[in-house]
């Protein structure tokens, strides 16, 4: 028994201890391409929420930019697309990434889908859901690189009056209290190191993240 | 994050703060429970920039705010981020300040070579808008 739960202290130890280590998923192309640049388009919405994707598209650009790449500022990416007649999110998505690339000159898409974007009421306690779905794809092959499913959500803890709160919504202040959860969200698909998208050039962390040191997964 | 709260007022429209987009930024390094992440960039108001631009439809406070972002990066250890200046060139080409705006485009593509493709590819738009308007002007 002892030898048991010695055992069991060593590897809740490891699991901690390795919170930091690379962990290598299928990032072969990533490592290949090695994207210095990203555009960030404006983002598909699976949501009734009409602001979701402006308030997803607006908080994603400073984070991503301190990850260590260059992206380019998302309100003028957006109007140029306008420029090229994509004015809808749904059709930007289904452009090839190569025509983006000979507007852009970007080395990567980065494909953002707003999945969750509510708000449940339990009784008097209210919770504030947001999940996305992350694909970072290339600009110049059309393979994917990198992509992540991130989900944050909030119990205020707090009596909300669903009436009070539909006011609000006609206001609409609401989406304003989605900010915090979608910056966490953000957080971890670029931060956290299980999913997280490997630092860019820019970053000290870059030759590190990007090099193919660390446990390989083996190829299927 | 649960510490923080937005008042919600039913006759006036609540504006996001700096505080809350300060505290959102603060909290992402500490999500992955590794080392301290020190901000590479600059980002003065580009932040709230982006908000008026995307949400809330508002360029007049976007162009501002942007200007204030770029006068008081002179004072910066830091470099100004990537994609703040032609966010700024773009709202003052609007206003017809083509020379300025042109001038923010090649600063930015000196800044991040990357960029440098979008970058002479507007420039160059923008001199072929010029000289159309200034053809249009002579026939008249």
């Amino acid at each position: 028994m002892r030898a048991a739960s010695l055992s069991m202290v060593l590897v809740i130890l490891a699991l901690v201890s390795s919170g930091c280590a690379p962990k290598r998923r299928q990032l072969n192309q990533l490592f290949a391409e090695k994207p210095k640049s990203i555009l960030i388009v404006p983002a598909a919405n699976q949501t009734p929420d009409l602001e979701a994707p402006a308030v997803t598209l607006a908080l994603l650009g400073i984070p991503l930019a301190e990850r260590g790449y260059y992206v380019y500022s998302p309100a003028l990416v957006k109007v140029l697309l306008a420029d090229m007649g994509l004015t809808e999110a749904g059709l930007v998505h289904q452009v090839p990434p190569q025509r983006l690339n000979e507007e852009f000159g970007a080395d990567a898409i980065l494909f953002v889908r707003v999945e969750d974007w509510s708000t449940k009421y339990l009784g008097i306690y209210s919770s504030v859901t947001v999940r996305f779905a992350y694909e970072l794809v290339s600009a110049r092959t059309g393979e994917l690189l990198w992509s992540a499913r991130t989900t944050a959500s909030s119990d205020s803890g707090v009596s909300l009056n669903p009436i009070a709160m539909a006011i609000s919504a006609a206001v609409h202040a609401v989406s304003q209290s989605y900010v915090p959860l979608v910056g966490r969200a953000h957080g971890v698909a670029l931060y956290n190191p299980s999913v997280n998208l490997p630092a860019g050039h820019r970053h000290e962390a870059h030759a590190l993240e990007y090099s193919a040191v660390g446990p390989v997964q083996p190829e299927p | 994050m649960n510490g923080i709260s937005i008042s919600r007022g039913c006759s006036e429209r609540v504006r996001l703060t700096p505080v809350v987009f300060v505290l959102v930024a603060l909290a992402l390094p500490f999500l992955s429970g590794c080392a301290t992440v020190q901000p590479t960039y600059f980002w003065g108001s580009y932040q709230q920039a982006v908000w008026n631009r995307l949400v809330e439809n508002n360029d007049e406070a976007a162009l501002e705010q942007l200007h204030e972002t770029l006068l008081a990066s002179d004072k910066q250890p830091l470099p100004l981020g990537p994609g703040i200046r032609p966010e700024l060139a773009y709202l003052l080409y609007q206003q017809g300040k083509h020379a300025q705006a042109v001038s923010l485009l090649e600063a930015e593509a000196s800044a991040f070579p990357e960029s440098e493709f979008l970058m002479s590819r507007i420039t160059t738009e923008i001199a072929r808008r010029q000289s159309n308007s200034a053809a249009i002007k002579g026939d008249r």
